[in-house]
């Protein structure tokens, strides 16, 4: 005869120890040494049959040991300390006095930390441990499963061949399936869980636009910036993000604006609101038009109201803004040559159109240009003109292409004509998230128009056939769009709760926390940190014990347990020694008494006719549970 | 518990007739009947205990042997004689009172041990062996033995090893007042009492015994019982705890119960509800509680079995 508990305990031990193996050249020798100690102490006690620590004081000790693990852990160390935790926890696990669910987390944790090891480094002797720790967890479930049942069951040596013969089927059978897949699928070269945000692929303006360049950003589909704000947004809004005054000829740059300070003027419709830019590799930060300042990222203000950040931006960031949607920039004198500067050798063909639409005021060349180019030429992403002269294609032969052809000839042919123009890059159009209740600019909004000075006003003008967000807008409408949305607000609601802390900075504060534990201020700091994560923790454990306890729960303890949580809401609750139908008849009030009593007489003449509860029947139950 | 069975309701309307108030006494009665049990009552004299056995008899159709017992009584008085028949020439067995369906004996604590033993055993066996011949009982075969608490000269209390035997043990207890003024006004209504009509036959009574039998009782139920008798045998009150034919005559007045509710499958309360007369006079307290009320402490011990749900 075996008695199964000696195999069960042992076994157990066995997983822990490999467990313990897996990890063991990495973790420091301290962590080895307790653990070494706890699992000889639980070795022991468990051969003497004697348990001295409460379940309480093990309990507090792996809180403790989980606890410490926030001070230890760290962006670039995030696995080791991990690792050498669980190994305190297994030692904790060993020490205890073992129910069913101690072995199981015993081997749950033995299997986390020959996960752990494979993080820690890769070589043949994890197939080996993991090989034996497969086998021997399988086997010890099988033969857990009969223990539970009978505490001091003993079966015959043939007998017990044969259970943990057809225990070993399944590893065996699922071992080569795994080695295919292990081959099969593609392994990454990349770490899988990458904590850190990685740089986002740059998409924003930089310096310089060659013309064509927009239509990549046109086609993206990404957020480029969210804002916020309490006022209504115009969804035709122009914001600003750039300002490019040089042309090659090719490319139009932006180069330090030369000549006198410029003013805003005619101060109308102030606006107050909150921006949150993705990532753009670029310095500038795009506001509504015409913004006056700016809060909460290091910048500077130029000259023609760019505002650039004194970093590059590779992360998203976060700021408040003020514009007036009828503000113009105003300069007096403006500074004429850098304004009107054109590359030499300018296709004589735009000279002539240049001449071929002066009229008699510059108001009135202004709107020629621009009804000229509006009227003449269609809007489109595709076929781009692309030659050493795309200016010239763009007018005289393809004679379509997207915003910047349009802002760029615009321009060119008033700079011929002398008057001081320049290229504004930014977006056109918002989107309002109803569900977030905020505007999302996304990147296929980007647009470019250009400023003309009259009279030393810069006014705004777009000669662009048709706007990008007009044109591209049509599908809002569709399923995947509002998905998007929701979607897009839900990442809204992520940024928003923790976009000043990226983690980086929030295992600094840690770490200051760590050093500087009497300073109240970095413990604030840390707890502040520190919340957010410990209850999301919280809400995935509590999730997943309810989810599991969904899912194994059998249909009538799950209605039962909500049939007497029902009933304790309203005061009455079941003592240990009553019966059902006893406990229901107890209940005063008398509608409840009557619902209750229909309800226990249909789960009693299940339960205790040791049937499950069907579909149906469970659907009625519940529905008088829901209805007392 | 109500009683939901039809014909049991009957039976029940029909005798509480002579026995006002005293459904509860009835039903526990008709329960030990109906589990193939046997009864003891310990009561006063004069409360019906002699009404609640002959009505039993009566409304069921089944014959009714009464037996008295003095200190002088016999086994023989009980179970018959063998008695030289000189025309033919062989002892012929004269039975005795046993051989009834129902036998009522009085104030059981009278008779001699030896007695006593003699009439327990024929209620184990439920068949009787005199002089190499043995004879079966009829079936169904139902005792009621009364016991008079109060008188303690020249009696022989059973031991416990023979209250064991019987599954149930009730007192009818005083009528409420209501209920005697209802039985002054009346009188007494023996003469009625032997000419109710019974109300089902031998067969329906056996058939009934066997749909008793066969309710289902679960496997939560039987943990429940098991812990019963655990409670019992590992409490620091009782020198003896439940016997096996205690926790099978939980069992069997249980299942009963349920039946009785109209229901085929036992509840945990078709067990709870009946452990005040089904386990107090099986256990054995220890000495030094004595003294203490015997049913108080079984039910203190009880009370704490969590029931399962």
């Amino acid at each position: 005869m075996i008695k199964l508990k000696t195999v069960v305990y042992g076994i157990t031990y066995f997983i822990g120890f490999i467990g313990f193996l897996s990890v063991s050249g990495h973790v420091s020798p301290t962590y080895s040494a307790i653990f070494l100690i706890m699992f000889f102490a639980g070795l022991f006690t468990d051969w003497k049959g004697k348990k001295p620590l409460p379940r309480w004081a093990l309990n507090l000790l792996s809180l403790t040991a989980v606890a410490s693990l926030f001070f230890r852990i760290s962006a670039e160390n995030v696995v080791l300390p991990v690792v050498e935790t669980l190994l305190l926890l297994l030692g904790i696990k060993l020490l205890e006095d073992k129910e069913f669910r101690d072995f199981m987390q015993i081997y749950t944790i033995s299997v986390f930390l020959l996960t752990g090891s494979a993080l820690l480094s890769i070589d043949i002797s994890f197939m080996l441990f993991f090989t034996v720790m497969f086998f021997s967890v399988v086997v010890a479930v099988v033969l857990l499963t009969y223990y539970s049942q009978d505490r001091e069951l003993a079966v015959e040596r043939d007998t017990f061949r044969k259970i943990v013969l057809s225990a070993v089927l399944i590893p065996s059978l699922a071992l080569p399936l795994t080695g295919f897949f292990f081959i099969l699928l593609p392994r990454t070269q990349q770490p899988l869980f990458n904590l850190i945000p990685a740089e986002k692929s740059t998409t924003g303006f930089s310096d310089s636009i060659s013309i064509g360049d927009v239509s990549q950003i046109q086609e993206s589909n990404e957020t480029a910036l969210r804002i916020k704000t309490d006022r209504k947004l115009n969804s035709e809004a122009y914001i600003r993000a750039v300002v490019l005054n040089f042309f090659d000829g090719k490319t139009w740059k932006r180069i330090r604006p030369a000549g006198r300070e410029e003013k805003a003027v005619n101060l109308k419709g102030r606006i107050k609101y909150t921006v949150i830019l993705e990532p753009t590799g670029s310095r500038y930060l795009p506001a509504l038009e015409l913004p006056l300042g700016l809060d909460g990222v290091r910048h500077r203000k130029e000259k023609d109201f760019v505002f650039s950040a004194a970093e590059r931006i590779y992360r998203r960031v976060k700021y408040t803004a003020i514009s007036y949607s009828g503000g113009k920039p105003f300069v007096k004198p403006v500074n004429l040559p850098f304004y009107t500067q054109l590359p030499y050798g300018i296709d004589e063909r735009i000279v002539k159109l240049a001449e071929s639409l002066k009229g008699k005021t510059v108001r009135e060349t202004v709107n020629k240009v621009v009804s000229y180019l509006k009227e003449n030429y269609s809007y489109s992403l595709q076929d781009l003109p692309v030659s050493e002269d795309p200016l010239s294609q763009f007018l005289f032969e393809v004679k379509k292409g997207n915003c910047e052809y349009f802002a760029s000839a615009g321009a060119v042919l008033l700079r011929l004509n002398g008057i001081p123009t320049r290229l504004v890059a930014g977006y056109k159009g918002v989107v309002y998230n109803r569900i977030g209740d905020y505007y999302i600019v996304p990147q296929k909004y980007a647009h470019t128009w250009i400023e003309v000075n009259i009279d030393g006003y810069w006014e705004r003008y777009d000669p662009t056939a048709g706007s990008p967000s007009q044109i591209l807008s049509k599908g809002e409408k569709s399923l995947a769009e509002r998905l998007r949305l929701i979607m897009d607000a839900l990442e809204y609601a992520y940024i928003n709760s923790i976009i000043n802390f990226d983690f980086q900075k929030q295992v600094k504060v840690v770490r200051s926390t760590v050093s500087f534990l009497s300073g109240f201020r970095s413990l604030f700091e840390y707890l502040k940190f520190a919340f957010p994560y410990i209850a999301i923790g919280l809400a995935v454990s509590i999730g997943v014990v309810l989810a599991l306890r969904e899912l194994t729960e059998s249909r009538s303890r799950k209605v039962l347990r909500k049939f007497l949580k029902k009933l304790e809401k309203k005061g009455y609750k079941k003592k240990e020694n009553q019966g059902l139908e006893e406990f229901v008849l107890s209940i005063p009030d008398g509608q409840v008494r009557e619902k209750a009593l229909r309800f226990v007489r249909i789960f009693e003449s299940y339960y205790y006719r040791d049937r499950e509860i069907d579909r149906a029947t469970y659907r009625i139950l519940l529905g008088i549970v829901n209805d007392i | 518990m109500e009683v939901k069975h039809p014909q049991i309701k009957r039976i029940i309307q029909e005798l509480s007739r002579f026995l006002q108030g005293k459904e509860e006494a009835l039903r526990l009665s008709l329960i030990t009947f109906f589990s193939r049990g046997h009864l003891l009552i310990e009561d006063l004299p004069g409360l019906g205990k002699t009404t609640l056995a002959i009505g039993l008899a009566r409304i069921t159709g089944l014959s009714f042997g009464r037996i008295q017992a003095t200190s002088d009584l016999l086994p023989s008085d009980i179970i018959g004689v063998s008695i030289y028949n000189k025309e033919t020439g062989k002892f012929e067995f004269h039975k005795g009172p046993i051989f009834n369906n129902i036998v009522l004996v009085d104030e059981i604590n009278r008779a001699t041990p030896k007695t006593q033993s003699a009439l327990l055993e024929a209620m184990g066996e439920k068949q009787i062996t005199v002089e190499g011949e043995t004879y079966k009982l009829p079936e169904p075969f139902f005792v009621i033995a009364t016991q008079n608490p109060v008188e303690q000269y020249g009696t022989f209390p059973l031991p416990e090893s023979q209250m064991d035997r019987f599954m149930m043990k009730i007192s009818i207890g005083y009528p409420s007042r209501e209920a005697e003024r209802e039985i002054l006004k009346g009188g007494s209504k023996r003469e009625e009492l032997y000419s109710i009509q019974p109300i089902m036959d031998r067969q329906q009574v056996l058939k009934m015994q066997e749909e008793a039998e066969k309710v289902y009782l679960s496997d939560k139920v039987i943990e429940y019982i098991l812990d019963i008798a655990e409670a019992t045998r590992s409490s620091k009150y009782f020198s003896a705890g439940l016997s096996i034919r205690g926790t099978l005559a939980i069992a069997k007045t249980g299942k009963t119960n349920a039946y009785f509710s109209g229901r085929d499958y036992v509840i945990p309360e078709d067990i709870k509800s009946l452990l005040p007369y089904t386990v107090p006079h099986r256990v054995v307290l220890h000495e030094i509680y004595e003294n203490t009320d015997h049913q108080e402490i079984v039910l203190s011990v009880l009370e704490k079995i969590p029931v399962p749900a």
